[in-house]
């Protein structure tokens, strides 16, 4: 591009800019631009340059300037731009390199796209032709007919930026949009369309009762100052969103989930129950609600499921199944089924929102006039159900629990008996096979009564005769008289099933006994076949061989493959009740001991394996896991390859082991899995559970009680410090603080200087994090004197990398040199990769603030080098952008600009908000050095409102400083002075070496 | 807090004393507290606090609004100069009621001077702290940082309801903070907070406390 209408008149050659001199030669040039390769007559460029009373000498002048334009061109290496012409003069410049040109063609593009429904295109047309505006069109020239030109384009750009929202609301975008469109509706409040879409996307995301305000105020506006009543579409939109009409929703959520497991494979009987609930579910335009109730065992979860499938048809909008645990001693809470729910029915969620009414809120709004239907499994409770209710018909909803839930308003309710006789015999006899019961009907239909005509219990039992082949069907009989007899004596209740259960336990193998024992004392939901090793003591292929045997004889049922590729076995409630008692009767408190310390002992193995592979970037409370143990390779491999995936396949059956472990008072197991956890977790992994602090509360809440119950204070030091670290990473940094101010005394008691210099470095960084400069050095150094002791270069480079990131920001150079220097040598005899790039990008930032912009750039190239091998796309993304700083400073924009934009996509795909708004404050930078004020002015503000989000002061008065520089060079100089006036006192306030530079004479903004 | 607990009582004496023997530290080679020279001894004293008291006023400082630091006018007192200050109490109590008997002396003296051994001072686990801006301005805290009866009235008490609102939100700020960092208030008198000696441990509900009079050393 080389001739810039759309903001200051500008002409380019390259990286060289011509000079064009005052506002006359200016106006001369854009009169010529504005009708390229076309002849203007010299009345037409007099009335351009002096409006309709030009001297008398002005031919004259004019011939002056277009001299004086043509010498400053040329000068710019730009030769017969100007051509002369008897009666006026033409602009020999080719379309494409004219701003104005481009931008007009772009938009044609988009519209065209517009038109063909193509709105990705048409988004990326119009957003390029956005791009190349950089102030207001023409510069802002205030004479003659050219005024009215560049009104004209300022207000065609404006058009075309809501054309641009347009194609973003037809993707699917609302909420992203937010603050642009509340912006551009403030400054333009009486044009409609901006407003009917800042309605759109406000109802989009979840908040209706702001959409109608915004249009009441729009209305006002419209009567105040234009006497006139909003426009159709306007009002439209707000009936729309009076009804809740689905068009206003984005197309792009509608996500078709298919959820159910397979349907059972030998249902039979029901038929009633099934009709009932086929009619009710099914019927137009209500929101039905079905539960089923009954006792464990009568086949709640297989009507379900049959019955789902059967309607399936129904819900073409998909089919979602949540278990909810209810009768397990740790039901689903509402918050983590949501956060499940809400991220896989909407991809393009980042995390699900905080509250409990946000979850409810933005789940009935994507449910709102979709056809789903929701199987919610295994209830307590009305309370647990309740939240989990669509909002609106459409969606039908069927429950299962052992509890009648009759508080559920308007339901319908099934409830499950025993099976009539003739259908239980059929049952058995589909198990056990056909011709063995029509030999033995007698014993058969006896069998079938002692089953209490259960249908867990018959499948138990047949499924006993189907592995004994030459069992006469009266042999089981008698065994199983014999069963019900003693448990008649023992128990009330469940009788029916747990003789079946019991018989059947009495046949297995010893091996086979001992594993349903062990998996009943672990009560996971469900689990891999590494954890029945694990319980067993055993290798992975005997424990599926015990397994197959155990799902044989339907005491263990298959769950399914899970996302990492293992297949993952479940115990009905009732089995599992009974394997718990039965290992709390057979085994002694060592064994059970023993078996849990193994399975968490894998667990504990396996989170080291995956710290191994990707080491995360904190200082580990202690230096190994002492009660490690090691799982089958196969396991690990698979675990190490998609590590995210098996936390969240895994992640009840880890916060249930650390429960267990807790609650059998093993404090110092559930200690070292739960910081083995937490420091996974937090250690750059970023692993988002459903609700991760939930989780990760939940397992320090468990470990914590049990080391405090045994003493343990170096374990409750331990969970401290993680506690502190995951408020950390919820920035909610005063409560890490307080929980590391505890974690660091403990430590100190207990003389662990390790967990002491851990926390120290923690407590650092905190401080770091929120710009207590002082503060955060104090932390710091003491760490580094305690970690000198140590033989751990890699944790005393960490110390020593923060420590000089402080001293850099407290402007104390030397001492931020020595820091970095050390770390460098330290991260590089501990051979940490990573250590180092992060030093070097840290030099990097030394050597920008000390105007050595050769140098940043030598270092910073390093440090990208170390993270592209690495294949560290957060940190690549970083280091692309202080790289793009260091050529910024050379002025090399050019080889700047590309960079950044990548560093900027990949931080939001990662959405790393700190990394964002750094990059988007450099394109800032970036888009004002090259002139492009309304785009530095853009990226400027988005980067303040991450900052003001993350209540981080330095970063946000460093960009306010470069917004004051932006203001400035658009002419508002009060603007300018207020915004760089709240910078210097922020600076002021934290102590930072700007505040010295800024405040000291001779140095402007 | 009209009925609290004078340092005097002996069940802060009773209080047991589990020595963690965590170092003194000079809080002016730190620069993170600023430290106000009014009450400076020769050796210095005055700026140490037991490390454990230095991270937590630290982290103390952390949680006051931006532009306010916490400043320093007295940590450490050696035994010998708590033994002279209690001394020089009894003595003027002396002169004023001649017929006291020790013992009474002793009590008397022991509502405005700690007795030397249960003395938080001479433990090194007790500031005497007040607020100032970033520039080192004190705030007005409604009276002076040791303003003492008789001399002065009950405006040095914590909660004394007689200064002026400003002061009272600026020691709100000030026991927010301390609060939450762990230490506690000696009612009364606004300024005086410790953590780990034995009034700490009584007011805490500690099994013990973790530190007892303890000496100087040189350097840290």
């Amino acid at each position: 591009m080389k001739f810039r209408l759309l903001g200051p008149v500008e002409a380019w050659n390259g990286g060289q800019q011509a000079k064009l001199g005052g506002a006359k030669p200016r106006a001369l040039l854009a009169a010529l631009l504005l009708d390229h390769r076309r002849i203007v007559p010299v009345e037409r460029l007099m009335e351009a340059i002096w409006g309709e009373s030009p001297p008398t000498t002005a031919r004259a002048v004019l011939q002056t300037y277009i001299a004086s334009l043509r010498r400053s061109l040329e000068s710019a290496g730009m030769t017969g731009v100007i051509v002369s012409h008897p009666v006026g003069y033409l602009a020999e410049v080719p379309a494409d390199e004219l701003d104005l040109r481009v931008f007009e063609r772009l938009v044609g593009e988009g519209r065209q796209a517009v038109r063909d429904r193509r709105h990705e295109e048409a988004r990326e047309s119009l957003r390029a032709a956005l791009a190349l505006w950089r102030g207001p069109a023409l510069g802002g020239i205030t004479d003659s007919f050219l005024r009215a030109e560049a009104m004209r384009l300022d207000e065609l750009r404006v058009t075309v930026i809501e054309e641009r929202i347009a194609a973003e609301l037809a993707l699917g975008q609302g909420e992203r949009l937010l603050d642009e469109l509340a912006e551009l509706v403030a400054l333009h409040p009486a044009r409609e369309r901006l407003r009917r879409d800042l309605m759109v996307a406000l109802y989009r995301a979840d908040r209706q009762a702001d959409a109608l305000a915004v249009y009441r105020e729009g209305r006002q506006v419209l009567i105040d100052e234009l006497g006139i009543e909003p426009g159709p579409e306007l009002r439209e939109a707000h009936e729309a969103i009076l009804r809740s009409d689905p068009a206003l929703l984005p197309p792009a959520r509608r996500r078709r989930l298919r959820q159910l497991p397979p349907p059972p494979a030998d249902f039979i009987g029901r038929e009633e129950e099934i009709a009932t609930l086929r009619a009710t579910l099914t019927l137009p335009e209500a929101m039905p609600i079905c539960v089923i109730s009954g006792a464990g065992g009568m086949g709640k979860s297989a009507l379900a499921l049959r019955v789902a499938h059967e309607v399936a048809e129904h819900f073409p909008d998909g089919q979602l199944h949540v278990e909810l645990r209810g009768t397990s001693d740790a039901p689903a809470g509402a918050e983590e089924v949501l956060g499940r729910l809400l991220r896989e029915l909407d991809p393009d969620l980042s995390r699900p929102p905080a509250t409990l009414e946000e979850r409810v809120g933005r789940y009935r709004t994507l449910l709102a006039n979709r056809r789903k239907l929701v199987v919610l499994e295994d209830a307590s409770a009305e309370a647990q159900v309740r939240p989990l209710l669509p909002g609106a018909p459409g969606c039908a909803v069927l429950v299962t629990s052992r509890n009648r839930l009759v508080g559920l308003a308007g339901a319908t309710f099934v409830e499950l008996g025993v099976l009539p006789s003739g259908t239980a015999i059929d049952l058995f006899a589909r198990i056990a096979g056909e011709h063995r019961v029509a030999a033995e009907h007698d014993a058969a239909s006896a069998i079938v009564k002692l089953c209490g005509r259960l249908p867990l219990a018959i499948r138990i039992a047949g499924a006993r005769l189907a592995s004994r082949r030459q069992w006469p069907l009266a042999r089981l009989l008698d065994r199983l008289a014999d069963e019900r007899r003693r448990l008649d004596e023992l128990t009330v209740g469940d009788q029916q099933v747990r003789a079946g259960i019991s018989l059947s336990y009495a046949l297995l193998p010893p091996e086979a006994r001992t594993a349903l024992r062990r998996l009943g004392l672990m009560g996971l939901p469900s689990f891999p076949a590494w954890v029945a090793a694990a319980a067993l003591e055993t290798d992975l292929d005997e424990a599926e061989r015990i397994l197959e045997h155990l799902v044989d004889v339907s005491l263990v049922d298959v769950e399914g493959d899970d996302p990492i590729g293992q297949l993952r076995y479940r115990l009905h409630d009732l089995i599992r009740l009974f394997a718990r008692e039965r290992a709390l009767a057979e085994d002694d408190t060592t064994a059970r001991a023993a078996a849990v310390s193994r399975v968490l002992g894998g667990w504990i193995w396996l989170v080291e394996r995956i710290n191994e592979s990707t080491p995360p970037y904190l200082i580990s409370v202690s230096a190994s896991y002492r009660l490690a143990r090691p799982v089958d390779d196969r396991v690990a491999r698979s675990v190490v390859a998609d590590p995210h995936a098996w936390f969240r396949c895994e992640q009840e059956a880890l916060i249930a082991g650390v429960e267990l472990a807790a609650g059998m008072n093993l404090d110092e197991l559930a200690v070292e899995l739960t910081a083995a956890l937490s420091c996974t977790a937090f250690g750059g992994h970023q692993y988002v559970f459903d609700d991760p602090f939930a989780s990760w509360h939940r397992t320090h809440e468990a470990a914590l009680s049990a080391a405090r119950r045994m003493d343990n204070a170096l374990g409750e030091a331990t969970l401290l410090a993680g506690l502190g670290q995951l408020h950390y990473e919820r920035d909610s940094f005063a409560e890490s603080r307080a929980h590391l101010s505890q974690a660091l005394s403990m430590f100190r008691a207990a003389k662990d200087t390790r967990g002491e210099a851990a926390a120290l470095a923690s407590l650092g960084a905190a401080c770091r994090e929120q710009g207590y400069l002082p503060e955060a050095l104090h932390f710091l150094d003491r760490a580094r004197e305690l970690l000198a002791d140590f033989d751990d270069a890699s944790a005393l480079g960490h110390v020593r990398r923060l420590a000089g990131t402080v001293r850099l920001e407290t402007g104390d150079y030397p001492g931020a040199w020595a820091d970095l220097e050390a770390a460098l040598a330290l991260f590089t005899a501990a051979g940490s990769r990573r250590g180092q790039g992060l030093t070097l990008r840290s030099m990097s930032l030394y050597h920008r603030a000390r105007g050595e912009a050769a140098r940043a750039e030598e270092v910073a190239r390093r440090a990208l080098a170390i993270f592209q091998t690495a294949d560290d796309r957060m940190m690549t993304a970083y280091c692309e952008r202080a790289l793009a700083k260091a050529l910024l400073r050379q002025g090399r924009f050019d080889e700047a600009r590309k960079p950044l934009q990548e560093a900027l996509a990949v931080l939001r795909t990662l959405q790393d908000s700190f990394g964002e708004a750094c990059t988007l404050r450099t394109l800032g930078e970036l888009h004002l050095a090259e002139g492009r004020l309304y785009q530095a002015k853009d990226c400027l503000e988005e980067s303040l409102r991450i900052w003001e989000r993350l209540r981080a002061a330095l970063f946000r008065a460093r960009t306010l400083r470069d917004l004051a520089r932006v203001h400035e060079a658009l002419g508002d100089v009060a603007t300018a002075e207020r915004t760089a006036a709240a910078a210097l006192e922020i600076f002021r306030l934290h102590g930072s070496r700007e505040y010295a530079e800024l405040s000291s004479p001779g140095l402007s903004l | 807090m009209a009925q609290h607990v004078l340092l005097s009582d002996p069940r802060i004496a009773a209080m047991p004393v589990r020595e963690c023997d965590e170092p003194l530290i000079d809080l002016r080679g730190e620069q993170v507290i600023h430290v106000d020279p009014r009450l400076a001894d020769p050796a210095g004293a005055y700026a140490h606090v037991r490390l454990g008291v230095a991270d937590r006023l630290t982290g103390a400082q952390t949680q006051l609004p931006r532009g306010l630091r916490l400043l320093l006018v007295e940590g450490y007192r050696p035994y010998a100069l708590q033994e002279r200050y209690f001394a020089d109490w009894q003595a003027r109590m002396r002169r004023i009621h001649p017929d006291w008997t020790r013992e009474r002396l002793r009590a008397e003296a022991g509502k405005f001077v700690a007795p030397p051994e249960v003395a938080p001072h001479v433990a090194g686990g007790a500031v005497d702290v007040t607020l100032c801006t970033v520039d080192g301005t004190e705030l007005p805290m409604g009276a002076e940082v040791n303003a003492t009866p008789p001399e002065h009235g009950e405006e040095c008490y914590t909660d004394a309801p007689g200064i002026s609102a400003e002061a009272r939100s600026n020691r709100q700020i000030l026991i927010v903070a301390m609060t939450a960092t762990g230490f506690v208030n000696y009612p009364t008198e606004w300024w005086h907070w410790s953590y780990g000696d034995r009034y700490w441990a009584f007011a805490v509900g500690a099994p013990h406390a973790r530190y007892g009079p303890v000496a100087m050393l040189n350097g840290r």
